[in-house]
């Protein structure tokens, strides 16, 4: 099963979860008015309707006031994205540029897998005070997602056990599980929130009357038993929250499971990391208050339940997921103690560690986690978009690092910088300035008014680095840039995207990459939720066709053969086309709308447009260009997909043809 | 039971809502800006560990202007004592305003020990010394970046506990006004008086 099956999965999950949501609000407002029914009655020994007809419209009216407050109130607040969820819980987003041995751990891991699949890299987050092994994706699409590991999860792991949590974490980003969560969080906080407003008029009235509590006052206060009520018909929704929760997380766990093995090729890091977690007593609870609403996104049961644990757990029981993974597990976990820090170092860790002492004394940089390899060799893998989730493909996303010595080559120092907060924002100037010098004078002319002088000097120094890159490491320069510009409080950030903008149009031109690069930028900042709105080809003709052209000539220019390859593409997805449109026609407006369209499909349908889309790129014999691929993971970032789901695993990389920046251009 | 009072309990539950939503929003924008200390944190930080490299690396040859660089190592002490201080509990007045006040010295010291430096042709050529100083110009560079964004995460939270409702919500939860970050430039503090007349 590839992405786009299971992100269908798991948006038919989501009717499930309509209906469990609507039947819980039915069985709470019956159950609040049958028992002010018995009040009634026990009040007036006898019942008509007509005269407490407003009796059950306030007690109908307040309940479903309050789920659909609640339920509207925490998804408005959920609307930043990801990094809300981390918030709420407290975590404490970890700095790119992090030079701590076990930060950088996580961060350099995070930065692989995401790098692999063509993703925004996501902002990391760590609980700093919860101790025990777990972990969790939030956010709505890739581009708002977190990754927040506990504090345990950090140290106590080793490199290649984490690599499997994160990588399972990634898999829910992809499948469309992350963004289920999400509303799931929203409507269960409604459902949940009756009984918390029985609980706080409990314990409030509770303190206040012990004040001023007169003699007189010896029955118990009206209020309290309304107090007392609500927390006990609320307690259904919390049940029923509860069992939503796991109801639709349980079985996308071991999905989930399997899809960390496919990615990193490396069965033994995520059954050591589960191993680990079974070790221990209470190996992956989570503390905070806050857990409870957001255990359905945990990589592990983040809850101390023991009550009615089958239906309740979010999560399939360790030793099962574990069997899944291993076939032989012998039922023997791996008992974790909390050892000294330096013990729980690997080989690896300790390496960079030394290095790192040694480079702070020679007074140097610091250059430290350069433990990946660069996406060009991950991205030319074949790729497995219609096997099955346990047949595994030749080659892993995820390589595994091999301890490279701090190299001092362009590209670790460009990764480097876009680690800083200042360093970024010149190397996002310097993907923008073009290529062609001639061209890049009016970029540069522009940005020398924009900006304060030690900013200008040092994007000039950075696109003189950056001309020795291809465009492949272009668009990786990209996606770590954007986990450091999520950095950037609010005003900040709008003053930057402002001058991205003005430099972007400064050369009357506007190629695919530097689109998709103001695209992802500007979606950093919550507003970008794909909803689906088509489900069929039929409407979304037009939209493939601006797409499919302004692709064709971006890839060939104006040739014949983008005509062939434009017919190729047309003819694989059953388009009534043979020619492409105008240039005129495909400019970059149309191109951004047709984008914005073709996002809101299905996403079975999404796959076949991509797939399609991979032959508008394509020479003869199957070859593609790196300018090409360039492109497609341009697009397929715009599409929120990740690149590994594209069927690239025909084709062969052409790496020796000369990237000569073909432009799309826009008057 | 009247229409009167099914209003009054629609009411009550309403405001209990709005009571639980603003409760929840104000610990989303303090956290916010807690958040955003601990990126400045990293920095400063960062900046401590390069100070002493840079006095360590040009001790030997500034033998006679010890003081200076006594007083760097002295204020850069301080800096990290109250630095800590603040961390504990990001924007409480009273921390930040001595970490404030740490930072400025530091500020003021340091850019002594820059020109010190500058004047020192030998120094100057010093490619230990000229990375480190490039490393804690830029450092300083990111310090500042941080701390704006520090400021602006602060001032919307004090805007959020000052607009109604939430301004209610404030008082009675313990939610304070938490305290800017704001450094005054040593060289701006420096301008001489000029008496006219």
């Amino acid at each position: 099963m590839n992405f786009f099956e299971q992100q269908d999965r798991a948006r038919s999950k989501t009717h499930l979860l309509v209906f469990l949501f609507f039947f819980s609000i039915l069985s709470i407002l019956f159950l609040a008015n049958a028992t002010a029914f018995l009040i009634i009655k026990h009040l007036y020994h006898e019942f008509i309707w007509t005269d407490h007809l407003n009796v059950f419209l306030t007690v109908s009216g307040g309940i479903l006031g309050l789920i659909v407050i609640g339920t509207a109130y925490k998804l408005y607040s959920l609307s930043d994205g990801g990094i809300s969820v981390a918030l709420m819980l407290g975590a404490r987003s970890v700095d790119p540029s992090s030079h701590e041995p076990d930060e950088r751990k996580l961060l350099d891991i995070v930065e692989e897998i995401a790098l692999a699949s063509g993703v925004p890299v996501p902002e990391v987050f760590v609980l700093d005070h919860e101790h025990a092994i777990n972990a969790f994706a939030a956010g709505f699409t890739s581009h708002d997602a977190v990754i927040v590991v506990t504090q345990g999860a950090m140290n106590l792991l080793g490199r290649d056990e984490l690599q499997g949590v994160i990588a399972h974490e990634f898999s829910h980003i992809f499948n469309g599980d992350m963004r289920l969560n999400m509303y799931l969080l929203g409507w269960i906080y409604g459902l949940v929130l009756l009984s918390s407003v029985g609980r706080m008029m409990l314990v409030n009235l509770n303190g206040s009357n012990s004040s001023i509590r007169s003699p007189r006052q010896t029955g118990i206060p009206q209020i309290m038993v309304v107090g007392l009520l609500l927390t006990i018909i609320g307690s259904i929704g919390v049940f029923f929250g509860r069992l939503i929760q796991a109801a639709v997380s349980r079985e996308r766990e071991m999905l989930a499971d399997a899809s960390a093995v496919q990615y990193t090729r490396n069965p033994g890091g995520i059954e050591n990391a589960l191993k680990k977690i079974g070790g221990t007593i209470d190996g992956s609870r989570v503390d905070d208050p806050f857990a409870d609403q957001v255990s359905h996104f945990f990589f592990c049961e983040a809850s101390g339940y023991n009550f009615l644990k089958n239906w309740m757990s979010t999560h399939p029981p360790i030793n099962e997921r574990i069997k899944a993974i291993d076939p032989h597990f012998d039922g023997k976990y791996i008992p974790v103690i909390i050892p000294p820090k330096e013990l729980l170092l690997t080989d690896y860790d300790k390496k960079m560690l030394e290095k790192k002492k040694f480079m702070a004394l020679a007074g140097g940089n610091v250059i430290a986690g350069s433990g990946f390899s660069p996406p060009p060799t991950s991205f030319s893998t074949p790729t497995s978009s219609n096997s099955p989730v346990k047949a595994p493909p030749s080659t892993p996303i995820v390589s595994n690092p091999s301890p490279i010595s701090a190299t001092t080559d362009a590209f670790s120092s460009l990764k480097l910088q876009a680690r800083d907060l200042v360093g970024v924002q010149a190397l996002v100037f310097g993907l923008i300035l073009d290529r062609d010098e001639q061209i890049a004078k009016d970029q540069i002319e522009k940005l020398r008014s924009k900006v304060n002088s030690t900013l200008f000097d040092k994007t000039i120094s950075t696109q003189k680095i950056l001309l020795q890159e291809t465009p492949l490491q272009y668009f990786s320069l990209l996606q770590l840039s954007l986990q450091t510009l999520r950095k950037f409080s609010d005003p900040q950030f709008v003053s930057f995207l402002a001058i991205v903008k003005e430099l972007i149009q400064a050369d009357h031109r506007i190629t695919i990459f530097t689109y998709s690069l103001y695209k992802m930028i500007k979606n950093l900042r919550g507003t970008f939720h794909l909803k689906v709105q088509f489900l069929a080809l039929n409407p979304v003709i037009p939209d493939c066709a601006i797409v499919f052209s302004a692709l064709v000539y971006a890839g060939h220019g104006v040739t014949d053969e983008a005509l062939r390859a434009f017919e190729l593409s047309s003819q694989h997805l059953g388009l009534p086309f043979h020619t492409p449109l105008s240039p005129k026609e495909c400019g970059l407006a149309k191109v951004d709308q047709a984008l914005t369209r073709l996002g809101s499909t299905v996403p079975l349908l999404k796959q076949k447009i991509l797939d399609a889309a991979v032959h508008c790129v394509a020479t003869e014999g199957q070859k593609i260009s790196l300018q090409g691929v360039e492109l497609l993971r341009a697009v397929a970032a715009t599409l929120d997909c990740p690149i590994i789901a594209l069927g690239l695993r025909n084709f062969v990389i052409d790496e020796s043809e000369n990237s000569q920046s073909k432009k799309l251009s826009v008057s | 039971m009247g229409i009167a009072l099914s209003f009054l309990v629609i009411l009550a539950f309403v405001g209990i809502a709005v009571v639980v939503s603003a409760y929840n929003r104000l610990v989303l924008l303090r956290n916010r800006y807690k958040n955003a200390f601990s990126q400045i944190d990293v920095q400063l930080k960062r900046r401590y560990d390069l100070i002493p490299n840079l006095v360590e690396s040009t001790k030997a040859y500034l033998n006679h202007e010890r003081q200076t660089l006594e007083e760097v190592i002295a204020s850069r002490n301080q800096a990290v004592a109250a630095n800590q201080r603040a961390a504990q509990n990001p924007g409480e007045p009273t921390s930040m305003k001595s970490l404030i006040g740490a930072e400025s010295v530091l500020a003021g010291s340091l850019s002594k020990l820059m020109a010190v430096v500058e004047s020192y042709p030998d120094l100057k050529a010093n490619q230990t010394i000229a990375n480190l100083t490039e490393e804690l110009t830029s450092t300083e560079n990111k310090v500042a970046f941080s701390r704006q964004a520090y400021n602006d995460a602060v001032t919307s939270y004090n805007t959020g506990i000052e607009v109604f409702p939430n301004s209610m919500i404030a008082n009675s939860f313990n939610f304070h006004e938490a305290q800017l970050f704001e450094i005054e430039k040593p060289e701006e503090r420096q301008v001489p008086k000029v008496a006219f007349g």
